[in-house]
């Protein structure tokens, strides 16, 4: 008869290996489970992003620069850049106003709205703060906000930020670009300006830029048409018309021939 | 003291006697189909499989079965003295024995055979065919062309299975039968049938298809292999049973005593 309790040791031995595999395959388990663990947790808590940051100290640096929420917005933008008449009008030595083959033709457009410019010379220009139309929307849920830049904070814990850009931007921003044009006269800038203003309803100021493109480049097309809104948009619907007839007999474009037609049908 | 596990073990001694027989699924297919070509006008008939798969068991039950039926011999200690072989031909071809001084003259048996056709319908099992040497080989080819002797040969399944594949065997073997491990199935069949044959109900009871299972997985099916394991499963339970009753239960073999066979019989290399 063989030596049970031999046989019993080697019985033992066996089992322990038979089994091994499965608690190192558990320990492993345990071990990924909890490295997983550890890692949704600290991606889930890790601070506010560079870029944020990066935002946040250019932000501090420019005083003029624009943050990131509709408090912000609401509270900084208070002006809209306008210049003043003078300013305007000082200009115009080096690049006098080019009386365009349309504006001629209308014979109306320049001097009504000299005239207009010359009446308000004693003070700025109407300002209408932009605390209705929010600049740039972050979500709520996101929750940044300029005073938070400044110093560091706790993260919130959604991880998505959804950027919503509602409107036009501040007036802050039109600011700069209107700032630019009196460097560069460049017709797309004023175009810009005239379609942002009339989009924003400042019919006035609309007006004004769009005829500042029609002056730098009378073949702008989208620049005569927000120049004849804005005029209508104001009252000043004969007049309005009456530039919308020039430009239809001159250009031939069915655009603005479509366009006279709608009105008049009102 | 008698243990209760001590009938048990040698129920699983292993032999080819007929009383060990059991029937089962693929035995009972192996049978039918064998009983059926001896009846069909065959040379020879080949028995294959690996070893522990049941043919000389199968050929020992034919033989039993049908030696009151037919002309039926069973060679199940095969003879590598080539004198000794035709002498035990001689035997059952003529009907007398051959005198002792005398010798086989094998053409003289080729035309005996010759003239026993129709006359007779001899079968002669050969078990191991393996060991028999190809010259022997060679004249049971002759012997089976007289058409008055059916050879049934059982060999084990080789790598090396070139006296198959020699054409002058594979133009006269008609009828091919393969034995293979039996399943799963089968051999909870064969433990609890040999078990209960003995009246070993309780015993056989105790063996649960967990049980069959791992002794399956260590056996692959082969019977013999089955019989081994068996016998020393019940030589370790009869140990326990008689010096350390506590670990053991009566009601179903503990998995441990299985393994400890298996360790034992190098199944399991520790």
């Amino acid at each position: 008869m063989y030596e049970i309790k031999e046989l019993e040791q080697q019985w033992k031995r066996y089992k322990i290996k038979q089994l091994l595999p499965y608690a190192i395959g558990a320990i492993v388990v345990t071990i990924l489970l909890g490295m997983g663990g550890f890692w949704y947790g600290f991606v889930s808590d890790t601070p506010p992003s560079k870029n944020h940051q990066a935002v946040s100290k250019s932000n501090q640096n420019d005083p003029s620069a624009n943050t990131l929420t509709t408090q912000v917005a609401q509270k900084h933008i208070d002006t809209l850049w306008s210049p003043p008449i003078g300013t305007i009008l000082s200009l115009t030595p080096q690049q006098p106003l080019q009386e365009s083959k349309f504006s001629k033709k209308a014979n109306l457009t320049t001097r009504h709205n000299v005239e207009n410019v010359h009446h308000m010379q004693g003070g700025e220009l109407p300002v209408e703060p932009i605390n209705e139309i929010p600049i740039i929307q972050i979500d709520e849920d996101v929750g940044v906000s300029t005073q938070e830049f400044s110093t560091p904070q706790q993260p919130k814990k959604k991880k998505k930020l959804d950027l919503h850009i509602v409107a036009t931007q501040s007036g802050e921003l039109l600011q700069r670009i209107e700032k630019r044009f009196m460097h560069t006269k460049d017709s797309a800038d004023a175009l810009f300006l005239a379609r942002r203003y009339y989009e924003l309803k400042h019919y006035k100021k609309a007006e004004i830029w769009a005829k500042r493109a029609n002056e730098i480049n009378p073949d702008l097309e989208e620049s005569w048409l927000i120049f004849v809104r804005s005029k209508i948009k104001q009252g000043h619907i004969e007049e309005g018309l009456r530039v919308l007839r020039a430009y239809v007999e001159l250009s031939g474009s069915p655009k603005a021939a479509a366009l006279l037609q709608r009105f008049q049908k009102r | 003291m008698k243990s209760r596990y001590e009938a048990a073990k040698y129920v699983f001694v292993d032999s080819i006697d007929i009383e060990d027989y059991i029937d089962l699924d693929t035995s009972v297919s192996a049978y039918t189909q064998l009983s059926q070509s001896i009846q069909k006008p065959l040379k020879m008939i080949l028995l294959f499989g690996k070893p522990g798969t049941g043919k000389s068991i199968l050929l020992n039950r034919l033989h039993t079965k049908l030696k009151h039926q037919r002309d039926i011999y069973y060679f199940e200690t095969p003879t590598t003295d080539e004198k000794e072989f035709f002498a035990k031909l001689y035997e059952i071809v003529a009907n007398q024995k051959l005198p002792a001084d005398k010798e086989v003259n094998f053409g003289a048996l080729v035309r005996f055979c010759q003239e026993l056709r129709n006359k007779r319908d001899i079968v002669i099992l050969l078990d191991e065919a393996q060991m028999y040497s190809p010259q022997i080989m060679e004249k049971i080819r002759l012997l089976s062309d007289t058409r008055s002797i059916k050879f049934i040969v059982s060999l084990h399944k080789t790598e090396d299975e070139d006296l198959i594949a020699k054409a002058h065997f594979q133009s006269r073997i008609w009828e091919i039968i393969e034995l293979k491990n039996a399943t799963i199935r089968d051999l909870q069949t064969y433990v609890h049938k040999k078990l209960l044959k003995k009246n070993l109900f309780d015993i056989a009871n105790s063996i649960h298809p967990k049980a069959i299972r791992l002794i399956y997985r260590f056996t692959q099916g082969n019977f013999r292999e089955c019989n081994k394991l068996m016998f020393s499963l019940f030589e370790l339970c009869q140990y326990y049973d008689l010096h350390e009753p506590s670990k053991i239960r009566y009601d179903k073999i503990p998995l441990k005593l299985i393994e400890m066979a298996a360790i034992k019989l190098g199944y399991i290399d520790v």
